[in-house]
């Protein structure tokens, strides 16, 4: 056990070193100086910026340097905001988004498989052909099309919900909906056949022989099985979730992480798509690590001895 | 230098900072719309919240963007400000006079003298300070510090010697040297301050008016350090109507009612929200359901207000937009590292594209509101032989606008044969020329007639580079592009600062545009006095662009933008004054 | 109780002819599959779906009397059914089955050019994905050892980092168009194929089948082609058609985020990023594109389960 969690988190800091290696070099390959918008930088922040990226020192140099700065979790600072560290924008931002992804993934899952579940004991049923429904939006309608349209309907139209900003809990609603949607999909379909698959076991057929009751068998033996593969999914998931938000905090104007990561792609900010970039592969790898680690305790017919 | 605001200004979306020049005619000032309870507006008591987009700097002397200085005009006072009529009164200063220097020029000493018992406050609204005549000679010689890089330090340099000391203090070999103390600005007393021009500047208070001017209070400033001051509401001290108390970057400004201010009583708004959106739909989503009052909206959006019968504003925000041309030539090119032969530096192809551009048509399509094509290139300064110098122009050129508002085939096929005669090509297709385009959805559109246009009228394929803001500034700079869309408005009411612009010494003339003679008729105004022969030769500047077309003017802008029924009246948008709600009155 | 007389019963004798005949007709792997699918009528229907955009996406702007670029200035935001009668092409009859957008230019013809762009990006991807993927995963599979520890903790490694971060990086640094994005995707987009040809390769040849045809000493060649490839296609082709809907929703995915392809080219993407501008007024610039990306995912999605449930071994009867 313990072998296999210091191996996964070598192979975790060894990603995370690709890519940070990656995201250096790509920086390098941008057209013109990514250090130098058309703002004029000034002597102070240009030297700042020479001692710390050693930018007069050769690329293999400043590779390291730039190497060395991540390990410190010094991720640099932003050229589009003045005097502000990527740590400090990051710090005040990513809360929010991971409160949004929180939601958006304890919806998705909760539904998801709630509705998963349900489709498959009441197969053909009105819950069935509504969850097969919620798939086929969730998976064919881009999130950005199903955000404004959610938006229109629900705020503008009906005015059930505001139609922007963060912070009080019916603000939060359409948000973690229109990014948990797909999500939601994956998941609901995933658990209907996971929990088709459990009912024609023939363990679920014992318990039924042995007289126990309808609820006691979902409940106690095809609910905690079938819920196996969607655990192992938590980690695409959170990817999607995080990398969906980019989009869904510009419509929902969510001052969140995405919402800077989108204006700095747009702003050719280096040291902030870069930080950023880092930052959220870092937490990526990290969730795939938990979830992975979790999943062996979940289901012990899982070795993790690999 | 001197008017680096409106370059600067082009942004992502258009409808992102605009500045403008004075004069030009009405300009809009929004009361609410018929009561008709359709748009009500944000719901919090005795506050309103409207649209701004760019907001990352608060330090005013490195502002850039006119959305940052619509905020500081709410934050701090500097000695004079614009009213709702565009005229020039007393902020800071309560009153001033001016007097000859030694040499006996007129108007070069101005003393300025403060209204007494004027505070800082911070953020939480407790008073930390006075402001004093100090105040301002230590803004002024932050904003010439070189360590700073302040964007319009060029503001700093109308006082004496101030160029000589900023040349001197960035280390320029040969400076000779001169200290702080020579530069013309001094506090005589604690609300006493004097001012020295560098040459005569007509326009002095016009100049002072600007945010970047303002004061700043030294103890302070040096307390929270150079590089931290203004990335947080606390880290700002205010003299103005509103103290900021709130700042979530990318997103939304709080600034709250300054009871100190002398003139408190008579601002009736407890708060103002600057909020920043990205996408324009959720915007007009937002200003539907009465989350926001006051918000820009595109020439369909228009059409939507129009068709509900809602009463849509507009303001005229003085501004031009163009074609940025490149006209390095191949002997030029030793002296601009970096950039790029480009076709059009063929005068004749410019030509031809200026005749096959249908003006009317652009703004038909991608505007859909009440921009005008250019007629000229500076039109809404005030003339002296007509109403504005725009149509001095005009009339000089026997009443014809010196571009064309729709498409002139002929003409453009004709300019488009001697073009290919001057690269040296034998057929349409071999110009290679592509149109530089910074992101926003109104931009892309804008290219794309444009492209389509050109291809319809001339044959040639146009590219089109989409690229972001600032590399297209970069590229824009570097003069490595063929034609890039640009605008400008002027800073004070005078041709010379739209005409300036083109001398082959001015900062912002990207073009590479350097005729001697242009040179030449604009250094000869300055000697002129009598005001109709000044103008006079400024309308030959005019005829003279026209003939060598270093740039293709387009179009001249307005504004729309709709207003909540929450606003009842003083809700003010003038060019120069992006905003100015600070006497604006709510209903109820 | 009556007796049956001993005589009655009498030794036939065998027939070898009949005693090895298969009554059934025989039926391969293939067809059997196919059967399945033929008779799977939402996977059938899916396969009509996408055949009509492929078809649409390939002639119509061929045919269409309008280009997709060309901007009609009298007829900016037409409602669907115009009849086209300005300067250009008045009298002509040409109708805007779509209308038109907001600089006048003709729907129907930018959905199908656009339908070209997104066809064409989602197809090359998936094929360099089935490519790259197979001839990778392959060649770990089959070789195993070192080799294959190697190759499998390099795309461990390279799957650990999210796949959008990657585009979005490319997409900076390359120059943008159709190209940069199928690059883009199919750089990362290759390794689920790979791992899955790998698990693939390394099950099959853990089999009998595998091991009787070594014994009877199969080529390396004969191998690949006859026992490993077949076995291991069907896997691969549902997996490819079910990476296609992925290719054209971050192609959308790009497009909103600004990174896609450049005017005058359009893509379903582009054109539903551009319709949404305008949703409120012109609800028909956003809800063609976006019905066409739709449903060309949900095809692929459906075809793709349709397929897998065809090629299920369990399935086979």
């Amino acid at each position: 056990m313990l072998r296999y969690v210091l191996k996964r988190i070598a192979y975790g800091i060894l990603t995370l070193f690709v890519l940070i290696t990656l995201t250096f070099f790509m920086m390098r390959a941008l057209p013109g100086d990514p250090f130098i918008g058309d703002k004029t930088p000034s002597p102070t922040t240009l030297a700042n910026m020479e001692a710390k990226y050693g930018l007069d020192k050769p690329p293999i140099v400043q590779y390291f340097i730039f190497l060395g700065n991540c390990v410190r979790g010094d991720l640099g600072v932003s050229i589009s905001y003045e005097n502000r560290s990527v740590n400090e924008i990051i710090l005040s931002s990513f809360p929010i988004s991971m409160d949004l992804g929180a939601r958006a993934i304890l919806f998705a899952m909760i539904a998801g498989i709630l509705l998963g579940a349900v489709a498959a004991v009441k197969r053909g049923s009105i819950t069935d052909s509504l969850s097969m429904f919620i798939a086929i939006v969730g998976v064919s309608v881009p999130s950005f099309i199903l955000g404004a349209l959610l938006q229109y309907f629900l705020a503008v139209k009906l005015r059930l919900v505001p139609v922007q900003g963060w912070g009080t809990f019916a603000q939060t609603l359409l948000p973690s909906f229109a990014l948990g949607m797909s999500s939601l999909a994956t998941i609901s379909r995933l658990m209907r056949t996971s929990m088709l698959d459990v009912l024609s076991q023939d363990y679920i057929k014992t318990a039924k022989a042995k007289g126990l009751s309808q609820s006691m068998i979902l409940w106690r033996h095809a609910l905690r099985n079938a819920i196996m593969p969607v655990i192992t999914i938590i980690g695409p998931t959170v990817a999607a979730v995080f990398t969906g938000s980019f989009v869904v905090e510009s419509i929902f104007n969510i001052p969140g992480l995405g919402k800077y990561f989108v204006t700095s792609i747009k702003d050719k900010d280096f040291t902030m798509i870069s930080g950023t970039t880092i930052f959220y592969g870092a937490l990526l790898i990290l969730c795939t690590l938990v979830v992975d680690l979790l999943y062996g305790v979940v289901d012990p017919r899982v070795k993790l001895e690999d | 230098m001197k008017k680096r605001i409106l370059s600067l200004v082009l942004a992502g979306t258009l409808a992102l900072s605009l500045f403008g020049c004075s004069g030009g005619g009405g300009g809009g000032e929004g009361g609410g719309g018929a009561a008709q309870g359709m748009y009500p507006g944000t719901s919090e008591a005795g506050s309103i919240r409207v649209e701004c987009s760019t907001m990352s700097v608060m330090n005013p002397i490195l502002m850039t963007y006119a959305t940052e200085f619509a905020v500081a005009r709410h934050c701090w006072d500097a000695l004079v400000k614009l009213d709702e009529n565009n005229q020039v009164i007393g902020a800071a200063a309560e009153s001033w006079e001016s007097a000859p220097n030694a040499e006996g020029v007129e108007d070069m000493i101005w003393t300025f003298h403060l209204r007494e018992g004027a505070k800082w406050v911070n953020s939480q609204g407790e008073v930390v300070g006075d402001v004093t005549a100090n105040d301002f000679v230590f803004a002024w010689s932050e904003l010439l510090n070189p360590n700073n890089a302040a964007e319009y330090y060029a503001f700093a340099t109308i006082f004496k010697n101030a160029q000589a000391y900023y040349d001197y203090a960035s280390g320029v070999e040969g400076a000779p040297e001169v200290t702080l103390d020579q530069v013309g600005f001094y506090a005589a007393d604690d609300y006493t301050l004097v001012i020295e021009l560098e040459n005569p500047l007509p326009y002095l208070l016009q100049y002072l008016k600007f945010e970047v001017m303002t004061p700043i209070y030294q103890p302070f400033y040096e307390e929270v350090g150079a590089e931290n001051y203004g990335t947080s509401p606390d880290k700002l001290l205010y003299n103005g109507p509103f103290r900021m108390t709130e700042w979530t970057l990318e997103n939304s400004i709080t600034t709250v009612k300054n009871d100190e201010w002398y003139d408190a009583s008579n601002v009736s708004l407890k708060a103002i929200y600057w909020d920043k959106y990205t996408d324009s739909n959720t915007k007009l989503n937002a200003f539907q359901t009465g989350e926001i009052d006051v918000i820009d909206i595109t020439g369909e959006q228009r059409a939507q207000f129009e068709a509900e019968g809602y009463p849509v504003n507009n303001w005229i925000a003085g501004y031009s937009f163009y074609f940025y041309c490149n006209n390095i030539q191949e002997e030029d090119l030793a002296n601009y590292p970096g950039a790029k032969l480009s076709d059009a530096r063929s005068i004749n192809l410019r030509k031809a594209i200026s005749y096959a551009v249908d003006r009317q048509q652009i703004i038909d399509t991608v505007f859909k509101n009440d921009n005008e094509p250019s007629p000229a290139f500076s039109l809404g300064i005030s003339g002296v032989s007509a109403e504005t110098f725009g149509e001095a122009v005009v009339a000089a050129n026997n009443g014809q606008p010196l571009y064309n508002p729709t498409a002139d085939v002929e003409k453009a096929k004709e300019y488009l044969a001697l073009a290919l005669e001057d690269l040296g090509y034998t057929d349409a297709s071999q110009i290679k020329i592509s149109l530089l385009t910074s992101e926003g959805s109104q931009n892309e559109l804008f290219s794309q007639v444009v492209q389509e246009q050109l291809r319809q009228n001339l044959g040639i394929e146009v590219g089109i580079d989409v690229v972001t803001i600032t590399e297209a500034r970069a590229r824009r700079n570097a003069k490595n592009y063929d034609l890039f869309m640009g605008g400008w408005g002027p800073d004070y009411d005078d041709p010379m600062s739209d005409l300036d612009l083109w001398t082959s010494t001015n900062g912002n003339n990207h073009t590479g545009y350097a005729s001697e003679e242009y040179d030449a008729l604009i250094e000869s105004t300055k000697a002129e006095s009598d005001p109709a022969a000044r103008e006079q030769l400024f309308v030959q500047a005019e005829l003279m662009l026209a003939e060598d077309m270093p740039f293709i003017p387009i179009y001249w802008r307005h504004e729309d933008y709709v207003v909540s029924e929450k606003v009842a009246d003083g809700l003010i948008r003038l060019p120069f004054q992006y905003y100015n709600l600070i006497y604006t009155t709510l209903a109820q | 109780m009556a007796h049956i007389a001993k005589e009655r019963f009498a030794h036939v004798g065998e027939n070898a002819h009949d005693r090895e005949a298969i009554s059934r007709p025989s039926v391969t792997f293939l067809q059997d599959a196919m059967r399945r699918l033929v008779s799977n009528r939402v996977a059938m229907l899916c396969v009509v779906i996408v055949f009509i955009m492929l078809v649409f996406s390939i002639f119509a702007p061929i045919l269409s009397p309008f280009e997709y670029q060309e901007q009609h200035y009298g007829h900016t935001d037409a409602p669907i059914g115009t009849v086209c009668n300005d300067a250009q092409s008045a009298g002509n009859g040409h109708v805007h089955l779509f209308g038109t957008d907001t600089l006048g230019r003709d729907i129907f013809t930018r959905i199908w050019m656009g339908g070209r762009v997104s066809l064409i990006i989602a197809f090359a991807s998936a094929i360099v994905d089935f490519f790259l993927g197979a001839i990778y995963g392959g060649i770990s599979g089959y070789f195993g050892g070192t080799l294959d520890i190697i190759l499998m903790r390099i795309l461990e490694i390279i799957n650990g980092i999210p796949y959008l971060m990657i585009v979005i990086l490319l997409m900076l640094v390359m120059p943008p168009g159709i190209i940069t994005i199928i690059v883009a995707y199919s750089l990362v987009g290759w390794i689920p194929m790979a791992r899955l040809v790998r698990g693939q390769v390394v099950a099959l040849k853990q089999q009998e089948f595998i091991a009787a045809a070594e014994a009877m000493g199969a080529s390396t060649g004969r191998m690949i082609a006859k026992h490993l490839l077949p076995n291991t296609l069907s896997v691969m082709i549902v997996r490819v058609t079910l990476s296609i809907p992925s290719a054209i929703f971050s192609e959308a995915y790009l497009s909103y985020l600004g990174l896609g392809i450049r005017p005058p080219l359009c893509s379903w993407g582009s054109l539903a990023q551009l319709g949404i501008q305008n949703f409120r007024l012109y609800p028909s610039q956003l809800i063609i594109p976006a019905v066409c990306i739709s449903l060309t995912m949900l095809a692929f999605n459906l075809f793709g389960d349709g397929l897998r449930d065809a090629f299920d071994p369990k399935l086979r009867r």
